[in-house]
């Protein structure tokens, strides 16, 4: 089944969706097998991704399995393109003594994966962790509402902790789908098994607008509601509480400015500049006194 | 490997010094420029600490942290604490941090107004503590 409006614009806000164990098994099974006979083919930049895996490999089975490619149509629609995979190994004991390491290695730095991107669409990370990762494996650190911040790389290291930061912890099978632009990095793993995890970063062909099964979107969607001063409870499936979720890390300030952006980007996706969410936008495109150009003059509108 | 003899530690978030520590109430922690050499056998090491904040104020609430021990007392990294150690700028400041370094206000470039970045409050704090030689 396709996502919703209400799953997108959840995806807008926080940059990520967690399916827990949405892949069987056998499939499951299936890639840490190819894992460990070394099988996980190279795959050129720009593939198609219906290309890019040989019929029944774990990864062609993955963006296959019907859930996995609904929430890929949703995001990116079809055929989109193969960026690149990579294969993520976070060593357990038995491992990590094999190559000499008596402690657990230290987790990854906070990076954002690329370069800086300045796009309006996105792409797509699959991330899909084929067992189950238990707290002291060190599963993947993200920062909720962190993407659309634009830095650049692994600048962001010298920070450490921050508050809201979330770790993979999961039943075997999940798949998490990011925005490229997200904050993240490997944990330290020091659990006796060593930790498997396989991104695959995904170009969209066609344009990002309205992928998803948007039957769910209302007339009452576009409407504007009490702000500030609302003292009336609203719906958690309200749009606009859902886009204005503010994150526990963010400076008073530009959770505001957060808010503003995507919100951009939840207009680009839907196609449709006249939606806002608690006004943010629309009080800063009123401007009564503007000049009009035209090619039959200036004119006040 | 230098051993550390005493570290001023603190009790998470409430700004107030562990007993026995060197950090007091009263702005008397020492300063690289005042502090007095160290004994024989001992020496200096820094201990850094930057906290994010929420807005510029420095009492306003930790959004981010992140702590380098120089001494080898303790190792840090990414991910490692789910709680800051203090909740405001002015906790640790109370606690014996000395602040050297704090972000500037920008204004912001035309066009780029409502572009958000980097974690934009940063305030550095460090610590000299005396270790064995």
């Amino acid at each position: 089944m396709k996502l919703s409006t209400r799953d997108v614009a959840q995806f807008v806000a926080r940059g990520y969706l967690q399916f827990p164990a949405l892949t069987p098994d056998a499939i499951n099974e299936q890639y840490i097998d190819e894992m460990n006979r070394g099988v996980i083919p190279e795959v050129a930049a720009g593939t198609p991704l219906g290309r890019a895996y040989p019929d029944g490999s774990a990864l062609q089975r993955l963006y296959s399995h019907p859930d996995v490619a609904d929430v890929i149509a949703s995001l990116v629609g079809p055929d989109p393109l193969v960026d690149h995979h990579f294969v993520h190994l976070t060593l357990g004991e038995a491992q990590r003594t094999g190559f000499g390491f008596r402690e657990p290695l230290p987790s990854q730095h906070w990076h954002q994966d690329s370069t800086i991107d300045t796009r309006q669409g996105f792409d797509l990370q699959i991330m899909w962790y084929p067992h189950e990762v238990t707290p002291d494996m060190g599963g993947t650190r993200f920062l909720p509402g962190s993407h659309l911040r634009i830095v650049s790389e692994a600048a962001i290291g010298r920070y450490q902790n921050i508050r809201g930061q979330r770790h993979v912890v999961c039943p075997a099978g999940t798949v998490l789908v990011l925005h490229h632009g997200i904050w993240h990095g490997g944990g330290s793993n020091s659990g006796p098994t060593t930790r498997h995890m396989v991104k695959i970063r995904l170009n969209a062909t066609v344009p990002q607008i309205r992928l998803w099964d948007d039957s769910d979107l209302r007339d009452g969607d576009y409407e504007q509601r009490p702000i500030f001063w609302a003292t009336t409870a609203r719906p958690d499936d309200d749009l606009h509480s859902i886009l204005c979720e503010m994150q526990p890390w963010y400076e008073a300030d530009t959770g505001r400015l957060e808010f503003i952006n995507r919100i951009r980007l939840f207009r680009h996706l839907l196609g449709d500049d006249s939606f806002d969410a608690d006004y943010w936008l629309s009080r800063l495109e009123i401007n009564p006194g503007r000049r009009h150009e035209s090619a039959s003059g200036t004119r006040e509108l | 490997m230098a051993r550390t003899v005493r570290l001023p530690m603190t009790r998470a978030g409430r700004g107030e010094p562990v007993p026995g520590s060197r950090a007091g109430r009263d702005g008397t922690l020492p300063d690289c420029r005042r502090v007095s050499p160290p004994t024989v056998g001992r020496m200096h090491r820094q201990q850094v600490l930057v906290l994010w904040l929420g807005d510029s104020n420095l009492d306003s609430p930790v959004v981010a942290w992140s702590f380098w021990d120089g001494s080898g007392q303790r190792d840090t990294m990414a991910g490692d604490e789910s709680q800051p150690p203090y909740q405001s700028g002015l906790a640790a400041l109370r606690d014996g941090w000395r602040v050297f370094q704090a972000s500037p206000l920008l204004p912001h470039y035309p066009g780029t107004e409502t572009q958000t970045s980097y974690l934009k409050y940063e305030f550095w704090f460090d610590k000299i503590v005396e270790v064995d030689a």
